[in-house]
């Protein structure tokens, strides 16, 4: 909070400055009480390192909660939660009110959140805060990421930090050039350019304004935004690789390939569908319209150039159905994407075509399937089981969340499902379901996905475990 | 073995500011054949 504090004051923000203040020292009580109550100088097991960080990203959300409360732009501390954790998680959907007139240090930290989450907050300390190796790995591997680039999990933190910061200037510098094309001043387009970056390639979704990226007004922008999504959408060891001289990775990767054939295929649907309702007059439309909300979406992103009831009354079932699809899907693993990801599409799509493969050649036959992520790789049973099990939870918490805010409010299945994807997939598009009115019990709903969805179910599901046995006196 | 860890790290940085081009090139790649993919999936079903 520290780095919007400093903004807001040489802004002379006073009361936001306050607000951020009383953030921090919050913060800083919590982690003495934690920290005097919760020590031990025993080594901690890899179920305490999964427990500790899905608690961590809770604690998180309370405490980036405070100042976003206190803003008075919330009607309610669930609210401000709702925003922290759609922050953290990188999801992008908010509860906020009259977001066009937030101050500019409160609204950075909306961004901020989007920016630590993206990396992991578990990263962030690993990076900044731990010399040591010593039983990081469990928190690693506990908040979603399940591949380690370099050997060691704080190089590999470090690492991911550095391509962030690199491509945070870049970016930055890209999406201010053309903010300044687009007619912003540019102190402002500086500010929105930086807030845009990190919430685009973060694949968070959180804008400045209200409108989203419809307020720019510009083809270029659109542009720049999809370029920094796309940056966002591939795995950190593919980054590594093209940095450190295998730049054919970025070619033969199987991520990347399964990531083009499920944008072709869901760009095409999406197109065809609008194409045919003749809602767009034309390709210069349907490419800034419904390939950009597919990207988006893809991306897990959640930058909208329409509005969410847009999707209601002009998109069409296909379209809409690709949408879904392709949040659901999400990007690379090990990138800032929510989702399933392409690696478990890949890798649930082959082991369909190796059971096809064992029914028809005989039994004696040895059958190996590869597959080339940075090197080549066996498909194993232990790895299909794994992959399925992921990808079932996704599958069934986005059918799960769907019937449960059906069931608590006015809304249609289909604009359950919308949302529920856009929720526990860390997308961020929204078709005007969450809005500060929608039912406590789906804002509930919607925290829950988002984190559970961002730490990728196992440390909440070792979590449960955790309560229950708690609970048991075990 | 100075010059060695020189040339080491300028041969990083190069490697760097390639893979960053080729990268945003991709990238840039990708939206052309996007766009052109979208103008003919219009011209065909629209």
């Amino acid at each position: 909070m520290s780095i919007p504090l400093v903004m807001s004051l040489a802004l002379k923000e006073w009361v936001p400055a306050l607000d951020l203040f009383i953030g921090m020292l919050s913060c800083f009580v919590f982690g003495a009480v934690t920290r005097l109550t919760c020590r031990t100088d025993e080594t901690a097991s890899w179920l305490v390192g999964m427990v500790t960080v899905a608690l961590a990203w809770l604690a998180a959300m309370v405490m980036g909660a405070i100042p976003l409360m206190l803003s008075g732009h919330f009607g309610s501390f669930l609210d401000a939660c709702f925003d922290t954790m759609s922050g953290l998680a990188t999801t992008g959907l908010t509860l906020i009110q009259d977001l066009d007139h937030l101050a500019y240090g409160t609204n950075f930290w909306r961004h901020l959140l989007m920016f630590l989450g993206g990396q992991g907050i578990v990263v962030v300390v690993l990076t900044f805060f731990v010399s040591g190796s010593s039983r990081a790995v469990e928190l690693y591997l506990g908040e979603g990421r399940d591949e380690r680039i370099l050997p060691n999990v704080v190089s590999t933190a470090r690492f991911i930090w550095v391509v962030s910061l690199v491509y945070l200037v870049i970016g930055s510098l890209v999406l201010w050039v053309t903010a300044l094309q687009a007619g912003m001043p540019p102190a402002k387009g500086l500010f929105h350019a930086v807030s845009i970056f990190m919430a685009g390639y973060d694949t968070g979704g959180f804008t400045p304004m209200s409108q989203s990226i419809i307020f720019y007004h510009s083809l270029w922008f659109e542009c720049a935004t999809m370029l920094v999504m796309f940056l966002g959408m591939i795995n950190f060891a593919v980054h590594y690789a093209a940095w450190t001289g295998n730049r054919r990775e970025l070619a033969k990767n199987v991520e990347i390939r399964t990531l083009g054939v499920t944008i072709l295929l869901t760009t095409s649907l999406a197109v065809i569908g609008l194409a045919h309702l003749g809602v767009l007059p034309d390709a210069v439309a349907l490419f800034r319209k419904g390939f950009y909300q597919i990207i988006s979406g893809h991306s897990g992103t959640g930058f909208q150039t329409i509005y969410g009831r847009q999707f209601i009354t002009q998109w069409g079932s296909l379209a809409l159905f690709a949408t879904i699809i392709a949040m659901g899907l999400g990007g690379s693993a090990s990138s800032t994407s929510g989702g399933i990801k392409a690696i478990r599409v890949h890798i649930s799509a082959r082991s369909i075509w190796l059971e096809a493969k064992r029914l028809i050649l005989p039994p004696s036959s040895v059958i190996s399937e590869k597959y080339h992520h940075i090197r080549e790789r066996t498909i194993t049973h232990d790895l299909v089981r794994g992959v399925l099990i992921v990808t079932g939870c996704y599958i069934i918490a986005y059918l799960a969340g769907a019937l449960v805010i059906t069931m608590f409010s006015d809304y249609s299945l289909t604009q359950a499902l919308f949302e529920s994807t856009s929720a526990c997939g860390n997308v961020g598009l929204s078709c005007g379901l969450t809005n500060p009115a929608m039912p406590s019990t789906v804002k509930v709903v919607f925290i829950i996905q988002m984190w559970a969805g961002r730490l990728e179910f196992i440390s909440v599901f070792m979590l449960i475990g955790f309560l229950v046995a708690l609970a048991r006196g075990k | 073995m100075k010059d060695n860890g020189w040339r080491k790290n300028l041969d990083g940085v190069v490697n760097s500011v390639l893979g960053i081009v080729v990268t945003i090139a991709g990238i840039v790649a990708v939206l052309g054949a996007s766009y052109l993919l979208v103008w003919l999936i219009n011209a065909i079903a629209g």
